[in-house]
């Protein structure tokens, strides 16, 4: 039996193996971007991240001229 | 991977000419969404700085050791925690740790027993750190490239005096300046698309 490459969609039709989506996005060069699963809020949660410190950061961010 | 999973003990040496260094460390991990764990965090609350720190390396699956301060007065802190490390490593075998020195070939003379574990060589540059700590904790690809780190670098560091001015500190080894920056780090990371909202 000949073997494909190709997945049967849900209606018994094969999708071309071209138009098969891909896992995760891709950069602005053409790479794939592998984001990362950790969250800002996540980070801040774990780390204990109050609103002070957070207000402290952006204080200081824009004392040095830089926007983040 | 659950938040904790990412965790990172970072076990150096609290000096000033270290901060450039610590700061890289910091940028590094938050660029790969890793979380930057030091005992700085922890309040005291009479159990000893030991315990804390005890504590914190038995929560987190990695701990960095920066082994590169053996000048004169000597600093036994760093091969005492790596020991622990070291323990934890076998006995728990859900740790494990990354070592980093200033110099190569200097570890196997100031600590012998670690021979035949490599340690990552920074020689006491921002540079350097960056990629000892994307080559060790990188993932197999999607890792950011040491250029876009030492971006997230340079403006860290340029929020330093402001921290240090806000905080009456002189270094920034105090828990609030050490949680204030890990979030400018992960903001900075946020702007890079390398960490999610």
């Amino acid at each position: 039996m000949q073997k494909s490459h190709s997945k049967k969609a849900g209606n018994g039709v094969q999708k071309p193996k071209s138009l098969k989506s891909r896992r995760g996005g891709r950069g602005k060069n053409g790479f794939v971007h592998v984001i990362s699963a950790a969250t800002v809020s996540e980070i801040r949660r774990e780390l204990g991240i109050k609103p002070y410190h957070i207000r402290n950061v952006t204080r200081a961010f824009k004392m040095a001229g830089i926007k983040a | 991977m659950e938040a904790k999973r990412r965790g990172v003990f970072l076990n150096v040496p609290f000096d000033q000419d270290y901060e450039p260094l610590f700061v890289a460390l910091v940028s590094a991990l938050a660029a790969l969404g890793r979380m930057p764990h030091s005992v700085l965090e922890v309040p005291e609350q009479g159990d000893g700085r030991l315990a804390r720190i005890f504590g914190l390396m038995r929560q987190r699956p990695v701990s960095i050791h920066d082994l590169s301060r053996v000048e004169l007065p000597v600093r036994f802190n760093m091969p005492f925690e790596l020991g622990i490390a070291f323990a934890l490593s076998r006995l728990e075998k859900s740790h494990k740790f990354v070592l980093l020195e200033a110099k190569r070939h200097r570890l196997q003379k100031t600590l012998s027993d670690v021979n035949g574990i490599d340690p990552g060589i920074h020689h006491a540059a921002v540079k350097g750190v960056i990629s000892c700590v994307l080559s060790h904790l990188g993932e197999s690809r999607g890792n950011p490239d040491a250029k876009t780190v030492a971006s997230i670098h340079r403006q860290l560091w340029k929020i330093i005096p402001s921290l240090k001015a806000m905080h009456g500190r002189a270094t920034i080894y105090s828990r609030a300046i050490f949680t204030e920056l890990v979030d400018g780090a992960i903001r900075l990371a946020k702007s890079e698309g390398l960490v999610l909202n």
